[in-house]
């Protein structure tokens, strides 16, 4: 089974420390939630996560092998993310964005095979942007492009999918149901699904959520265990309160 | 490729056309058939002197420099994310013409490839150190790339004032500088413009090449590296790419202004962003605009010539400062 694992992973900028000797083994099987306070070191442990920066001491493995020892391109066949930011000035098409996904297993000169188009209209259609695929994406909504760079993660068919913040410019129903789709395809397809999200009320429909603050490992656990109103108040002060509603933990402000 | 065709077709009509307007348009009037004949070494000498040493090349030098310009400004569109980066506006030029007046006044052979590879070289150097200006506060903006390229553009024009001020051999060679600065399209001789023609096809085999992985730029460098493009080999190949266009553009040209910035702009639209496409859409596009303005230079007060960078800056600069009033409205500057 695939694992991806940080050892004692630290890692800054500059100067600042901001993970601070983290372990933790992430496996296939439902979404993973990432949550913590600002400036707690989610993205950078994505970003340590993807190979994307270099740690400081640690490192991070993909069932034994050094992310940072891959190429761009292999690494890219394994590992998927899922950007946060997505304003381009180009008029490329939708399908054109999703086809970027495919990138890494082009070479040069040779034209998509049939197995790269399959995988781009399969994304395609799992993402309902069959009717959007021919439009610019310059000329979409923020969800409907919040969906294109998620379909183009997708058709990457990667072991692990990295999404920070990917419900930031959806409504709440959308958020609701992108997340589930994306906890149900780490499911089916053993897929390792790890999403950085703000609001722990959506982080609460995850199957394993991790806590982070201040660059360590704060709780990490289905949501009843790592949201409890103890971690919560820990990590977040004092100003939530914790509650059940149809067995479903939820975080409101005091 | 599909929706890109019909512009192609019209594209590769276009060229040959404006090829042939170029030879037949001159300030002195020639009869098409006697043009044809002087092609093939028929009819008098004058004519055949005015057809085959006069008009051929600079046409030739022409669509080279306007196809260049217009690849070079896809790369650097791309490279940037930025619709507003082009060979003149980011300074690249300006190191080229450096390169080209400071070999040309210590006195370099002018035939050969000595002044394309000066011109190359500052070229080069310009656009590298853009690419390190615009990421100073750690994300690419389109402000910062125009600012860097001002920075560079003042400090080699006033190299370039410094060297003429210096030079002693400047009496002699005036008129080549002059041409360097004002954007006027000289061939000074076949070698260079052979040298210049297999540079710039280099170039334009290096960016169809790169495309693909230019379009994986389109969220940022750091998306592009989880696409599975390393960011820092693609962008320094890129760059060089440019600076070759950039180089080979300015030794037979000089500064010619905006064809870089409007030709991958204006078919953008049509062609769709797809970097592959786009850049061999603009060499077609490029090369026949530039071969019609020079043609345009050299007949709206002839007998006398105007360098055609002059028309390009007088058409381009309106169209930039409308792009950058659009691109503030939109807030993305």
């Amino acid at each position: 089974m695939t694992a991806l694992i940080a050892h004692r992973l630290e890692a800054g900028y500059g100067a600042r420390r901001v993970l601070r000797g983290l372990d933790l083994t992430l496996e296939p099987g439902g979404l993973i939630a990432l949550v913590g306070p600002n400036g707690a070191g989610k993205s950078t442990l994505l970003r340590a996560l993807a190979g994307l920066i270099r740690p400081t001491n640690g490192g991070v493995t993909l069932d034994d092998v050094d992310v940072l020892s891959m190429s761009r391109a292999a690494l890219a066949s394994r590992i998927a993310v899922v950007p946060q930011t997505f304003d381009t000035l180009f008029p490329f098409t939708v399908r054109e964005i999703v086809a970027l996904g495919r990138t890494a297993r082009l070479s040069l000169f040779a034209r998509p095979a049939r197995s790269d188009q399959e995988a781009v209209e399969r994304a395609i259609s799992d993402q309902d942007l069959s009717l959007l695929a021919g439009r610019r994406i310059d000329a979409l909504s923020g969800g409907e492009r919040q969906r294109v760079v998620l379909a183009m993660a997708l058709a990457q068919e990667a072991d692990v999918l990295l999404l920070d913040e990917p419900t930031a410019h959806l409504d709440p129903s959308h958020q609701r149901s992108v997340l589930l789709e994306v906890g149900e395809l780490a499911r089916t397809r053993s897929v390792i699904a790890l999403a950085v999200l703000h609001d722990l009320n959506l982080a609460a429909l995850a199957d394993r959520v991790i806590v982070l603050r201040d660059g360590s490992l704060q709780a990490d656990g289905p949501p009843a265990l790592a949201l409890s109103a103890g971690v919560v108040g820990q990590v977040f002060g004092d100003g939530l309160a914790v509650t059940q509603v149809e067995g479903r933990t939820v975080v409101l402000p005091r | 490729m599909s929706r890109a065709a019909p512009a192609f077709v019209v594209l590769a009509i276009l060229l040959p056309v404006s090829v042939v307007v170029g030879i037949l348009i001159g300030a002195v009037p020639i009869a098409p058939g006697d043009v044809l004949g002087a092609i093939f070494g028929a009819g008098d000498t004058a004519t055949g002197v005015i057809v085959r040493d006069l008009r051929l090349p600079r046409v030739i030098a022409a669509t080279l420099v306007g196809g260049a310009l217009a690849v070079a400004g896809t790369l650097l569109q791309g490279l940037f994310r930025n619709p507003l980066a082009d060979p003149y506006v980011t300074g690249t030029s300006a190191g080229g013409a450096l390169g080209a007046v400071a070999v040309i006044a210590i006195g370099g052979d002018m035939s050969g490839a000595v002044v394309p590879v000066a011109a190359f070289a500052g070229a080069l150097v310009s656009a590298l150190g853009v690419w390190q200006l615009s990421r100073l506060g750690g994300r690419t903006t389109v402000l910062t790339v125009l600012l860097a390229g001002i920075v560079l553009t003042s400090f080699a024009g006033a190299m370039i004032t410094l060297l003429l001020f210096l030079s002693d051999r400047l009496a002699l060679r005036l008129r080549a500088i002059l041409d360097i600065l004002g954007g006027g399209v000289a061939v000074r001789s076949t070698g260079e413009l052979v040298v210049a023609a297999v540079v710039i096809a280099i170039g334009l085999v290096l960016a169809v090449v790169l495309g693909r992985r230019i379009d994986a730029f389109v969220f940022g460098e750091e998306t592009a590296a989880t696409l599975g493009v390393d960011p820092d080999r693609t962008t320094i190949a890129v760059i060089a790419a440019a600076a070759l266009l950039t180089g080979a553009a300015v030794a037979l040209a000089g500064l010619v202004g905006f064809v870089g910035l409007v030709v991958p702009h204006a078919l953008r639209p049509i062609v769709g962003a797809g970097h592959r496409t786009l850049a061999l859409a603009s060499f077609l596009a490029g090369a026949s605009v530039l071969v019609l303005a020079d043609t345009g230079a050299r007949s709206v007060i002839a007998p006398a010539e105007l360098p055609v960078g002059v028309l390009t800056g007088l058409v381009g600069a309106p169209f930039f400062l409308f792009l950058l009033v659009r691109a503030r409205r939109r807030e993305i500057a």
